[in-house]
């Protein structure tokens, strides 16, 4: 259904330690369309991380339904979900987790090597602006690049969806504000959807639309009609 | 980490380490309890051994000295007596006679409390007049005679008119404490049984034949120590004096043959109990040293934290020693209490099939064991505190940035690029995670080498153990019986047995010492007539042991390997034997005892026939069955079956194997443990990296395949490794276990080399299933949340 690619009905996830539940998520409920460029706000401790992992299949929930592309990931088991993981879904961390030992090209082909319809691992490096940069390994690389490099290796995966936790948390201005770019051109060069989670209200400008998490719920959903080039963006 | 200040969350803090890390705990407590337990254990089993041999041999009153004659008077004795020398002189009848079909030792002596040699009694009473005896408990060749059992024999000299005699006791007397065959000149050359008269109930045995003697204070030293030997040579020396011109023959317990076997069972078990667990301990105390530098290492953020809040480096490290401290100390008091208690107790246990044991007491031979497992737990402190200082030394900014691998780090294979090219990433990531760190990959590798060359080590040393009987009494002694005969007596006699001159060679034979500065090592010469010189090789092997080329006997003087490995002469050297001088020609493999073998015209001495080896095949029936009539022969003086002798040396070396057993199955779990502590280890050193690749939609089997592939490398080349270690660990055990009559086999079977490293892998393989279920739980979201 048109704008009903990502859809979260009644997501809700408890986390149990010991005698404590703690409601991460309660009952949310939002859909994302095709293509989209979409951030996630709120407070620290909101869920956001909890809303992305869920979609992620890094966790499972614990009821409601998500649906993605018409399939859904409540129903899918561990191993499933692991294939879900692997084909379908791109992630970008905080802390970039690329491999130490690896080069920024073999970081790359580390994902690209177990999907199905992964993309060329060099041309995407050139896409991200690491031409020159391929046999570096992650110690020769700034933090910047090195996101580069986690972006660049979730986008080879040619994901149906590109899910980035933080992406600028551990980024200077200028640096935070290339990553935002080099996203949002790929969503839109791409026609790919892409969540975003960040702290920064300033990201508003340039997201199509924007999910306000609160105490673990959708507070509100704003809908961006002309979001601005991230080069724009003041924060 | 800490979340709030306060001495409650600092202990917390320590403690949730431990269990955070349980594992690698749990493994610190095993290998050093395993190492301490090892080493406390088999460095006390020998002392322990002798320690309670040496007790019961005092408690026994055994004889320090024996003085044997034709003829002992009262005088004699008591000029012993008066010398000063002797504690307790106990005179007596020995000797040795064919008694109602057995081959008996007879003592004739007054029995009661206060003698030396004192027979104790186990069953039944001391006899109450001539016509009862009491006999020896049985053993492996001393016959089980029940009390109430009449024997009717004469005895030569003392009782020549037969007689019946009941006996009325079994008595056990220490100096034959060995189950073994007690030699003997007469019939099949061993005992059946030992019988004691009392003498008071003789009156008209007015003389002596040996004077059972304990040396004065000798009961206060060690038996097995040099002091006891000086005190005894001191008597010895005062005794000879007095004996002089008289024909005395003077024997301390050197010639005893169950003080003899026991000493050189303990001894071989001494040799195997130093080198062992010291390099138990070695490869134990390095694996937990490189876990604690890892654990420290993989914590520079929490270190980094608590540094930039304030905390005092002590107070950071403490954590660190704590953690060690205890888990070694833990560890080692284990150890040492079960080893101390459980090793020589199991292998002292396995000593009673050879010989009739006193309990095993357990003196305070902790020494090597203690002060060993002392220097494990300060080295492994020692490391701990070094890394920790080592770590805390940066600053708390530089702690908090994660560690990363040093710039532009390729391993070799990257240079040649049509290899590296077609390798798939994933193979690309193992080798370089494997030689990325070099301490790692040494510690590893040096571990796992370790353990292998443990297990390979004890499998070798069975080897050559198996292959001393195995070798000796089927590829080198081809003879099945070999008859001593009187000097006189003519072949013809024997004729009516041996129907085939081919199955059978006449000797002349003859035992001594090869002389030297360093030792005595003692020899049986073998000569043949000059025409038989090509025959002898139809009854004992003569080959080079490493070519297996045959050697000649008519090109020279020939000597078993023992001799030259215990004299350090080689081809071509010259030795002393009974006077002679003798040249070496060539140097032949043989295992047990040491022989000269050479020609009559190289000899020097006249031949004259004192043995015959006869093989199955000159004789009308197996040799084992007609023994009995060969040995009734007259003229055939002893006669020794080969099977029996393969028995009698294959026993002691049960008890050896028990032990490489021990070993070879401690070997096993340190390899056990020491594999999965490296597992372990690596699995939670990677957890981000493995978090990540879950991330990434890698399968169960593929992440494992990703830890796994490396820990193959890793085992793989430390098992090769440890091989070659292994090979010069038992060369240097099997030396040490060489011993001046028997000489350890120096073959390997490829099986060992095999198993050792089948061994290693298996293990691996097994640690590898255990450790999927933890692979499995790692949780991608915790990890992901923060750099650590
Ligand atoms: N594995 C877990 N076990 C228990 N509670 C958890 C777990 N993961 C998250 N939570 C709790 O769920 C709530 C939501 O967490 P979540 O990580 O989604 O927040 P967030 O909005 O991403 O916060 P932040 O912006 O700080 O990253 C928090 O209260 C958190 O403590
Ligand atoms: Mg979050």
């Amino acid at each position: 259904m048109e704008g009903q690619y990502v859809v979260f009905e009644n997501v809700t996830k408890i986390y149990k330690t010991g005698e404590t539940e703690i409601r991460a998520n309660d009952n949310v409920n939002f859909h994302i369309a095709e293509g989209e460029f979409c951030a996630i706000l709120g407070a620290s401790g909101a869920g956001k991380s909890t809303i992305l992992n869920l979609l992620g299949g890094m966790d499972v929930l614990s009821s409601g339904t998500i649906t993605i592309d018409g399939r859904n990931l409540a129903k899918l088991n561990l191993k499933q979900l692991t294939d879900y993981r692997r084909n379908d879904v791109g992630f970008v961390f905080q802390f970039y987790n690329i491999m130490p030992n690896l080069t920024a090209l073999e970081n790359i082909e580390l994902a690209t090597e177990i999907c199905k319809d992964s993309l060329d691992a060099k041309a995407i490096l050139g896409d991200v602006g690491l031409d020159d940069r391929a046999n570096n390994f992650p110690a020769q690389l700034s933090g910047g690049e090195q996101q580069r490099v986690s972006i660049a290796r979730a986008i080879a995966k040619n994901p149906k969806i590109l899910l980035c936790d933080e992406p600028t948390g551990a980024l200077d201005y200028e640096t935070g504000k290339k990553i935002l770019k080099l996203l949002r051109d790929f969503s839109k060069k791409s026609n790919k959807t892409v969540i975003i989670v960040t702290h920064n209200q300033a990201i508003k400008a340039i997201a199509d639309r924007i999910i306000h998490v609160k105490n673990g719920s959708v507070e509100s959903i704003e809908i961006n009609e002309n979001p601005i080039d991230a080069e724009m963006l003041e924060w | 980490m800490v979340k709030n200040n306060g001495k409650g969350s600092y202990i917390k803090y320590i403690t949730r380490g431990i269990k955070n890390h349980i594992g690698r705990f749990l493994a610190i407590i095993a290998i050093t309890a395993l190492g301490a337990a090892f080493i406390t254990g088999l460095s006390t089993t020998a002392p322990n051994m002798r320690a309670s041999i040496d007790a019961y041999l005092d408690a026994r009153t055994a004889a320090d000295i024996i003085i044997k004659a034709p003829y002992l008077s009262a005088d004699d004795i008591a000029a012993l007596t008066d010398s000063g020398y002797a504690d307790k002189i106990t005179p007596a009848i020995c000797l040795d006679a064919d008694i109602d079909g057995m081959s008996a030792r007879l003592y004739y002596l007054t029995l009661g409390e206060n003698i030396v040699n004192k027979p104790v009694l186990l069953d039944g009473r001391l006899p109450n007049n001539h016509n009862e005896i009491v006999v020896e408990t049985s053993g492996t060749y001393i016959k089980n005679i029940a009390v109430g059992t009449v024997l009717t024999f004469g005895v030569a000299n003392i009782a020549p008119v037969s007689a019946e005699y009941t006996v009325v006791g079994i008595v056990s007397n220490a100096w034959y404490f060995s189950k073994e065959k007690e030699l003997t000149y007469i019939g099949r050359g061993y005992l059946d049984t030992i019988i004691y008269f009392d003498i008071s109930y003789y009156e008209s045995l007015n003389f002596y034949t040996d004077a059972l003697i304990t040396v004065k204070d000798n009961a206060k030293l060690d038996t097995f120590s040099d002091r006891y030997k000086e005190a005894t040579d001191e008597a010895i020396q005062a005794f000879e004096a007095l004996g002089e011109n008289k024909d005395w023959y003077i024997s301390d317990r050197e010639t005893n043959q169950s003080f003899l076997t026991f000493r050189e069972n303990a001894n071989k078990i001494e040799a195997i109990s130093v080198v062992f667990p010291v390099f138990f301990l070695l490869v134990a105390t390095l694996v937990v040293l490189t876990t604690m530098t890892r654990t420290v290492n993989e914590e520079r953020l929490s270190i980094g934290t608590l540094k930039s809040l304030g905390y005092s480096d002590f107070k950071i490290a403490s954590k660190y020693i704590l953690y060690a401290l205890f888990s070694s100390l833990i560890g080692v008091a284990f150890g040492v209490i079960s080893g101390f208690r459980l090793l020589p107790a199991v292998i002292y246990n396995t000593f009673s099939t050879m010989f009739h044991l006193p309990e095993l007491s357990y003196g305070f031979y902790f020494g090597t064991g203690l002060i060993s497992s002392g220097v494990m737990v300060i080295s492994i402190l020692g490391a701990t505190v070094y890394s920790a200082l080592h770590t805390l030394k940066e600053t708390s900014a530089a702690l908090l940035r994660p560690k990363t691998p040093k710039a532009g780090k390729r391993i070799l294979l990257e240079k040649i690029p049509f290899i590296w090219k077609h390798l798939k990433f994933k193979y690309k990531s193992t080798l370089r995670n494997v030689f990325r760190y070099k301490k790692h990959f040494f510690m590893t590798i040096i571990g796992i080498a370790g353990c292998t060359a443990l297990v390979f080590a004890g499998l070798g040393l069975k080897d050559s153990a198996d292959s001393i009987t195995k070798v000796q009494y089927s590829e080198i002694l081809k003879y099945d019986v070999c008859l001593g005969v009187d000097g006189s007596m003519p072949i013809g006699s024997l004729s009516e047995y041996l129907n085939n001159s081919d199955g059978y060679i006449e000797t002349f034979q003859k035992m001594g010492y090869i002389l030297s500065d360093k030792k005595d090592v003692p020899a049986t010469l073998i000569v043949v007539r000059n025409a038989q010189a090509q025959n002898l090789n139809d009854f004992i092997t003569l080959r080079e042991r490493k070519s297996k080329s045959p050697i000649k006997l008519t090109d020279g003087v020939i000597i078993s390997e023992g001799i030259s490995v215990q004299l350090g002469i080689k081809q071509g050297d010259t030795f002393v034997f009974d006077g002679r001088e003798y040249t070496v020609y060539k140097i032949s493999e043989n295992y047990v005892n040491n022989y000269i073998y050479m020609t009559e015209n190289y000899s020097g001495f006249a031949f004259e026939t004192t043995h015959i080896f006869v093989k199955d095949s000159a004789l009308s029936g197996n040799a084992d069955q007609i023994n009995e009539s060969l040995s009734a022969l007259n003229g055939v003086s002893t006669s020794e079956l080969l099977s029996e002798t393969k028995e009698v040396f294959q026993r002691p070396l049960l008890q050896i194997n028990f032990v490489i057993i021990i070993i070879i199955v401690s070997a096993g779990a340190l390899a056990v443990i020491v594999i999965y502590n490296l597992t372990n280890v690596n699995i939670e050193e990677r957890k981000k990296e493995i978090a990540a690749l879950k991330v990434l939609g890698y399968h169960d089997r593929e992440v494992a395949g990703y830890v796994y592939r490396e820990t193959a490398i890793l085992t793989l080349l430390g098992s090769i490794a440890g091989l070659g270690l292994g090979v010069l660990l038992l060369e240097y055990v099997v030396k040490l276990m060489d011993g001046i009559n028997m000489m350890m086999g120096r073959h390997i079977t490829p099986l060992s080399f095999i198993l050792a490293f089948a061994a290693t892998f298996l293990f691996t393989s097994i640690v590898g299933v255990f450790m999927y279920g933890k692979l499995k739980k790692i949780d991608m979201n915790a990890s992901m949340k923060d750099m650590e």
